[in-house]
């Protein structure tokens, strides 16, 4: 091994926690094989690695559980993988304080069994996201459903520790929950996709584990009946947790079945069965028995008023069942060449979106699936087309770029969240940078001047 | 001062009636909340547009002159202080809601908007602008923004941050740019995230787009009455443990009760140790159980009494009584210095007993109402400012309440900003590595560092009192 990257990173780590030459094969990203992957197992190491890199001139690449790794573009280079997974303890965790700290290589699921061991959790609930780590979550700031009552992780951060470009450790914020001290580093560093700093420990506010989860499940023929249930809803004081549409649009809006797969477990049964429509707004409550009681029937008229033809109250497996089916979205699709885009809107244009989506996909013969936590106004747009090769590179990309040109003429926003890699080296799965990016750009500058940190990966190539 | 060509282009470009040059005049923009912190401005404009925020700002670039943002002046750190002798740029006819939309949930005011009126102009709607900061009456969203402020409600809601979606701010180099906007989750770094809470030395915000929550169905106000001050914060840890959130838990101790008292007759007890006011808010259903839960805990902690506000009438009168606290100390004692420390929840009774011992120490009565379920502490340091040594001493006070919160891993300020106040503590949290990150932070968006400087960072030529204080006094005495 004559690689003094290589070399340097095992006299720190020793060679057990190395992978390198072959070895390091499963770690490509986006093809790109890394010449080094590392395992650190303390903060101190990572500092030391990240201090070589530095020194070497070396890209580094971020990784957590790499669920996420096809976010964003191809990196320019990737010399040294930095695995997170050894930094997975919970630091310390306070019930009566409701916070914790955790180092970043945890998992999501390992956390949340650990908080729930004692009444608490992370009130994040992105879907698929229980072996994503809480440094890949922040880096990407995913969220779930039930961001419409819990926001998402920059609104949880509460302190963070980095290490930056040139292996300087540093912090933002505290460990409690009210803090103006200097200036609000967590905001910097939670989404920004490890282009500044690598995040090491994270201290998060928590919340009390539900005593009781439902839904109450809508069937609407169409996303602009759907959307008058949402907008009757955002209107009232009702406190649901979550609002998610799912269907699939197709232009003449009839009925395909709502999800793959069928409806989800128990939607759809309700008293009007026959001629259910195809989109399922699904409506989350939590909380107290008694809270959860009295918030049911006034969800369920809202939804009968704005013309469902279905209603269902979930819980318990049912509820599971019907989260699952939404997140087949976010699963492996089968079909040869497919992407997932996520737009943001306003609440009240997710219809409109669903109707662009439709026409998108019929002028190009693909199918679209649509998952909306619609109370945030945050779509999922899934295409799919059964064309292999660059044929069904072309469909696909034709569609997405129609979504992102939509989404730039309605100061929306975009960005294809993951795609097949042969696509994604065809197109930029950013939205175009706008006026605020002198900014961003010199952010960048800043804190990773030799542009080492998952170089080229973000929004404009940052 | 402003070389008088300055103040001459100034003029051509807002007319005589929106510029202030004359000494007399600027008195009142000396200082803000902290009378103890005071400067001498050079020149105060009043712009109407962004356009006009932006052709200020560049003329000052050219100057290479010093130029800070103010809204209404409440702050408590000295954030708004013009320490360069500058030009103070004033929000305050910067004031309309341009834009609410309900089906989004959001609206898009101007910074120099006082916050309860954009509460008050969307209430009829059924809506509200959830943070609310005790001098909501008079504070302005721009200074919100700025400061990320809170208030008792953001226990459940959190602070300005959380309700921040966007923002059109005028750069340190009179550039016009939108953070964020109407949308979440833009991709790229959370510029807005990063502006919020930088106490105005990124640039001055000239829209905000804030969200909007549908008011509550129901609202409920409880008292509870201790003898003691710890079981009045362990009943906030026990509420915490049972999975109980309410909107607000705020806690008074007797020296402030007794003061709201003669000051407001909100109807606290006057001879409790401390009392605990609790609002449950949310939907009706279920709140009655709730309610019941938090009498249970109360008693379980030897509440005395437990009073639940039968009317709109009470609720109001007990929300009053906190609000008016800092006035009312205005009628106890000359002078009054208030801290902001943060510790977390579970060492609160450990810190009170710190901070009676400070205050012991210093022979210097220290009142205490804070924000218990966040763990936010404001005590008051009452002195007299006539007798010379009793401001000194209350500033000594100050600065060991505030160690004493770090060291039991809180922290300095949970909502009034560090400003000049408290600079020179930074780095009792910070390493010179981290304030070096803030510092490559603050760079970006202001190079020239003319962007209200001389703030946040520690800066050894300031020792308190920057000039001379005004006595007799009393500050606060005017909200
Ligand atoms: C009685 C009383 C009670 C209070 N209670 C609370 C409370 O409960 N919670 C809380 O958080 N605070 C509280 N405060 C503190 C204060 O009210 C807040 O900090 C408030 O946000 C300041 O707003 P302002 O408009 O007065 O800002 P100012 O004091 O005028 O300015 C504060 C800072 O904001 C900057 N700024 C102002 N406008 C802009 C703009 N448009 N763009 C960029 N920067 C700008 C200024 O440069 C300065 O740095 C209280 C103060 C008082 C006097």
């Amino acid at each position: 091994m004559d690689d003094r990257l290589v070399q340097e990173a095992e006299q720190i780590l020793g060679a057990a926690h190395l992978l390198a030459g072959a070895d390091a094969a499963p770690y490509a990203v986006d093809g790109m094989v890394p010449r080094a992957v590392a395992f650190p197992e303390s903060v101190e190491e990572v500092a030391a690695l990240l201090g070589v890199a530095h020194r070497l001139g070396a890209a580094v690449i971020p990784w957590g559980a790499g669920t996420r790794q096809d976010l964003g573009r191809p990196p320019k280079r990737a010399d040294l993988i930095l695995g997170l997974r050894r930094l997975n303890r919970v630091l310390e965790h306070e019930p009566g304080d409701l916070t914790a700290s955790v180092q970043a290589g945890i998992a999501l699921g390992a956390l949340q069994e650990a908080l729930g061991a004692r009444g608490q959790w992370l009130a994040l609930d992105p879907p698929r996201g229980h072996q994503a780590t809480l440094g890949g979550l922040a880096a990407t700031n995913v969220a779930g459903p039930r961001r419409f009552r819990y926001g998402t992780l920059r609104d949880m951060v509460i302190g963070i520790r980095v290490v930056g470009a040139d292996g300087t450790v540093t912090k933002g914020g505290g460990k409690v929950v009210k803090n103006v001290t200097g200036y609000d580093m967590n905001k910097l560093y939670v989404g920004s996709l490890g282009t500044l700093a690598v995040i090491v420990e994270l201290n998060v506010r928590l919340h009390p584990v539900p005593a009781v989860r439902a839904a109450v499940a809508g069937t609407f023929r169409s996303p602009d009946e759907a959307w008058g249930a949402t907008r009757a809803i955002l209107h009232s004081p009702l406190q649901p947790v979550s609002l998610v549409l799912m269907g699939e649009p197709t232009e003449h809006g009839g009925v395909r079945g709502s999800a793959a797969g069928g409806a989800p477990a128990g939607i759809g049964s309700g008293p009007v069965a026959e001629d259910a429509g195809p989109w399922v707004l699904l409506v989350g409550i939590e909380g107290f028995p008694e809270v959860v009681a009295g918030q049911r029937q006034p969800l369920h008229d809202l939804c009968l008023r704005a013309g469902a033809r279905s209603l269902t109250a979930l819980e318990g497996e049912e509820l599971v069942a019907a989260e699952s089916a939404m997140g087949t979205l976010w699963d492996l699709p089968s079909a040869p060449c497919w992407a997932r885009c996520r737009l943001s809107t306003v609440p009240a244009r997710v219809p409109k979106l669903c109707e662009v989506a439709a026409g998108l996909g019929a002028e190009h013969g693909l199918r679209a699936r649509v998952a909306s936590f619609i109370g945030n106004g945050i779509t999922h747009v899934l295409l799919m087309t059964d064309a292999g090769g660059t044929v069904g590179e072309d469909r696909v990309i034709a569609a997405a770029e129609g979504l992102k040109a939509w989404a730039a003429g309605e100061q929306a926003a975009y960005v294809m969240e993951a795609a097949p890699v042969a696509l994604r080296r065809r197109v930029d799965p950013w939205e175009a940078p706008r006026g605020d990016f002198r900014l961003m750009a010199g952010l960048k500058a800043a804190f990773d001047p030799e542009g080492i940190l998952n170089p080229g990966r973000f929004i404009g190539g940052l | 001062m402003v070389e008088a060509r300055i103040v001459r282009e100034l003029t051509a470009l807002l007319g005589p009636e929106r510029v202030v040059g004359d000494p007399h005049d600027l008195i009142v923009y000396e200082c803000d909340g902290l009378t103890l912190e005071r400067a001498t401005p050079g020149v105060v404009v009043l712009p109407e547009t962004a356009e006009e925020v932006a052709r200020i700002v560049k003329i000052a670039h050219r100057e290479q002159l010093p130029f800070v943002a103010r809204g209404a002046g409440t702050g408590l750190s000295g954030g708004c202080l013009d320490l360069g002798g500058g030009i103070i740029i004033s929000m305050a006819r910067m004031d309309r809601i341009l834009e609410v939309d309900f089906d989004s949930r959001l609206a898009m005011v101007e910074p120099g908007l006082v916050n309860l009126w954009l509460t008050n102009a969307v209430s009829k709607h059924g809506f509200l602008y959830a943070p609310d900061p005790s001098s909501q009456s008079a504070c302005t969203i721009g200074g919100n923004v700025a400061e990320n402020s809170g208030g008792p409600h953001t226990l459940k809601y959190g602070t300005t941050t959380n309700h921040v979606l966007g923002l059109e701010v005028v750069l340190p180099d009179g550039e016009i740019v939108w953070l964020g906007g109407r949308v979440q989750d833009r991709p790229g770094y959370d510029l807005t995230g990063v502006f919020v809470g930088s106490e105005g030395t990124f640039g001055i915000a000239t829209k905000v787009v804030v969200r909007l929550l549908p008011a509550p169905e129901a609202v409920l106000t409880m008292l509870g009455v201790f003898e003691t001050m710890d079981d009045a914060g362990n009943t906030v840890s026990q509420i915490i443990r049972e999975g109980i959130v309410p909107a607000a838990l705020e806690i008074m101790d007797q020296l402030t009760t007794q003061a709201v008292e003669d000051y407001i007759h909100a109807g606290y007890p006057r001879d409790a140790g401390a009392v605990l006011l609790v609002e449950l808010d949310g939907p009706r259903a279920g709140m009655a159980l709730q309610a019941d839960r938090i009498t249970r805990i109360c008693r379980e902690n030897h509440a005395r009494e437990v009073r639940i506000a039968k009317d709109d009438e009470e609720r109001q009168k007990l929300w009053k009584g906190r609000k008016s606290a800092f006035g009312a100390y205005g009628r106890i004692t000359p002078n009054f210095y208030v801290m902001d420390g943060v510790v977390p929840r579970t060492r609160l009774p450990e810190i009170l007993r710190q901070i009676e011992e400070i205050g012991a120490r210093h022979g210097l009565r220290i009142a205490n109402v804070f924000h218990a379920g966040d763990g936010n502490l404001h005590p008051m340091v009452l002195y007299d400012g006539r007798i010379p040594e009793q401001t000194s001493r209350a500033l000594q006070c100050g600065e060991e309440i505030l160690r004493a919160c770090v060291d039991l891993g809180g922290a300095l300020t949970g909502e009034h900003g560090i400003g000049v106040e408290k600079q020179n503590f930074m780095p009792m949290m910070f390493s010179p590595a981290d304030l070096a990150a803030m510092e490559r932070l603050k760079q970006v968006f202001s190079p020239d560092n003319l962007c209200n400087p001389g703030k946040i960072f520690p800066n050894p030529s300031h020792h308190g009192e920057t000039t001379q204080r005004m006595p007799g006094i009393p500050g606060g005495a005017w909200i």
